[in-house]
C-alpha cells in the first residue's frame, strides 16, 4: 500500500515537472524569433531584436538610414533617397513582411514570428 | 495505476511531439536582380541552401539574357538585340519572348513588349516631375505599331524602329522557373517573393501561409488572403507614380493610349502560373472592368482589384480570405 502511495507521488511529481516544462517551452518559443534582418545588397548587415525598442542608424549605399523598433514592429524614419518608398512603408512586423530601399541596396526582412 | 502510466505516456507523447515539430524557418539572403531583391524563405527544408542557389541561378539566367541596359558574355541579351537589331539568341531568350507575344495577343495588346522605350520615357520624365508631350507619346505609338519580331531558328530580328522590352514578364517567367524547379525537387515548403509584384507560396510546413494586400495609396493592408500553393501577381501604383490634380501618373502605360491609366489603384491576379499573373495584371491595369471580366472568364484565373480603397472587383471564394 505505501508502495502504491509512493508511487502515485513520483507519477504526479513527473506530471508537474512536465506540465512546468510545457509551460515554460512553450513561453519561451512564442517570444522567440521576432527579429529583423537588415541586409546591405545580399550581406546581413545586422539582426535586430524587435522585442527591444531602439533607434539604429546604417550607412547605405548613397546615405544614412534611420531605424526605429518600437513595440514589436520596424520602421524607416529617415532616408536620404530620392523616392522616399522606404520611409513611405512605415511599420512592419509580420513575418516574411519587407522594407526595400534600392538606392541604398537596403533590404530589412522580418523573420521567425508570425 | 495502469490508468496513471498511460495518462503519464500521452502526456510524453504531446510533449515531444510539440518539441519535435518546431518550425525552422531559413531564410536565405535576398537575391538581387532585375532592380528588385527576390527573397525565399524555406521552412524545414533539408539542404535548403542547396535549392537557394539553384533559384539563385535561375533570376540570373534570367536576367542575364532579359536585361535591356548591359550586354553579356554571349551578346545575346535584350540589349544586344536593341542595339544590333539581330542575334543568335539561345533557348531561354526566344522561349521568353514567344511566350511574351502569346501574352501579347491573348490580351489584345494589352501586355506589349513593344511598349518598354515609351515605358522609359513616362518614367524618365515622372522622375523630373513633367508629364510626357502628347507629340512624343505618338511618335511612340506609331514606332509601337510599326514594329514586330521576327524568329529563325535561333536568329532572332526585330522589324521597325522599336525596342523590346521584357521588363513586365521577365521576372514572373523567372519565378515560374523556380517553382518549377523547386516542384521537381519536391521542395513544398517555401515562400518566394519577387519584390511584392510576384509571390508564390508553397505550404508553411503544411499549414496556410497568410498575405496581405497592400493598398498602395494609404499603405495599409486591404485584404489577407490564405492558403497553399497560392501563385500572385500584382499591378500597382505603390511606387514610381506622382500626382497632379488629382490623376496619378505611374509607370503602368496602356500600350493603345500611350498613357498611364487611372482605372484602378491595384489588380492582383490569382492563378496557377506565375507568367500569366505578372503579365496578365500589368495588361488588366489598362483595361475596361467589362474586357477583364471577358477575359477571366475563359482563363483559370481570379482577380482582386482595388480603387479608392474598396475593392471594387474580385473573384474569390471566401475560403481564401483570413
Amino acid at each position: 500500500m505505501r508502495k502504491f502511495k509512493n508511487d502515485v507521488f513520483l507519477i504526479a511529481g513527473i506530471f508537474v515537472v512536465l506540465l512546468i516544462g510545457l509551460i515554460v517551452y512553450g513561453f519561451v518559443t512564442s517570444k522567440s524569433g521576432k527579429q529583423a534582418v537588415v541586409y546591405k545588397d545580399s550581406e546581413i548587415m545586422m539582426t535586430i531584436d524587435l522585442d527591444e525598442n531602439n533607434e539604429y542608424i546604417i550607412q547605405g549605399e548613397i546615405s544614412e538610414l534611420i531605424i526605429i523598433v518600437s513595440d514589436g514592429k520596424i520602421k524607416v524614419k529617415e532616408s536620404g533617397c530620392e523616392n522616399q518608398y522606404c520611409v513611405l512603408d512605415g511599420y512592419i512586423s509580420r513575418e516574411n513582411e519587407v522594407i526595400v530601399c534600392l538606392p541604398n541596396h537596403i533590404y530589412i526582412k522580418i523573420i521567425g514570428s508570425e | 495505476m495502469k490508468k496513471l502510466l498511460i495518462s503519464l505516456y500521452f502526456l510524453l507523447c504531446i510533449f515531444l511531439t510539440s518539441c519535435s515539430t518546431a518550425l525552422v524557418v531559413q531564410s536565405t539572403a535576398p537575391i538581387i536582380v532585375m532592380d528588385t531583391f527576390v527573397s525565399i524563405t524555406f521552412y524545414n527544408v533539408d539542404n535548403y541552401e542547396e535549392y537557394y542557389q539553384g533559384v539563385k541561378k535561375i533570376y540570373n539566367d534570367v536576367n542575364r539574357v532579359c536585361s535591356d541596359y548591359e550586354s553579356n558574355y554571349l551578346n545575346n541579351s535584350i540589349y544586344d538585340l536593341n542595339v544590333k537589331r539581330c542575334i543568335e539568341a539561345d533557348e531561354l531568350l526566344i522561349d521568353i519572348i514567344e511566350t511574351a507575344l502569346t501574352i501579347c495577343e491573348e490580351t489584345n495588346g494589352y501586355y506589349n513588349p513593344f511598349v518598354g522605350r515609351l515605358t522609359h520615357l513616362w518614367k524618365d520624365a515622372i522622375n523630373m516631375n513633367q508629364i510626357l508631350d502628347s507629340k512624343i507619346i505618338d511618335e511612340e505609338l506609331t514606332i509601337i505599331n510599326s514594329t514586330s519580331i521576327s524568329i529563325e531558328n535561333n536568329k532572332v530580328s526585330l522589324i521597325g524602329e522599336g525596342n523590346l522590352d521584357l521588363g513586365g514578364i521577365a521576372k514572373g517567367y523567372a519565378t515560374e522557373l523556380a517553382k518549377k524547379y523547386l516542384d521537381s525537387n519536391k521542395v513544398t515548403s517555401y515562400i518566394l517573393d519577387a519584390g511584392n509584384s510576384n509571390i508564390v507560396a508553397g505550404t508553411k510546413n503544411g499549414r496556410n501561409f497568410i498575405i496581405g494586400l497592400t493598398d498602395p495609396i494609404t499603405r495599409n493592408t486591404f485584404a489577407k488572403l490564405k492558403g497553399t500553393n497560392l501563385t500572385i501577381g500584382t499591378s500597382s501604383i505603390q511606387y514610381q507614380r506622382m500626382q497632379i490634380n488629382d490623376y496619378y501618373y505611374h509607370h503602368l502605360i496602356n500600350p493603345h493610349s500611350g498613357m498611364p491609366e487611372n482605372k484602378y489603384d491595384s489588380i492582383s491576379v490569382l492563378c496557377d502560373n506565375s507568367i500569366i499573373a505578372d503579365a496578365y495584371a500589368t495588361a488588366f491595369f489598362s483595361m475596361d472592368l467589362d474586357d477583364i471580366k471577358r477575359i477571366i472568364e475563359k482563363q483559370d484565373i481570379d482577380v482582386i482589384i482595388l480603387k479608392n480603397s474598396e475593392i471594387i472587383f474580385q473573384t474569390l471564394g471566401d475560403e481564401y480570405y483570413a
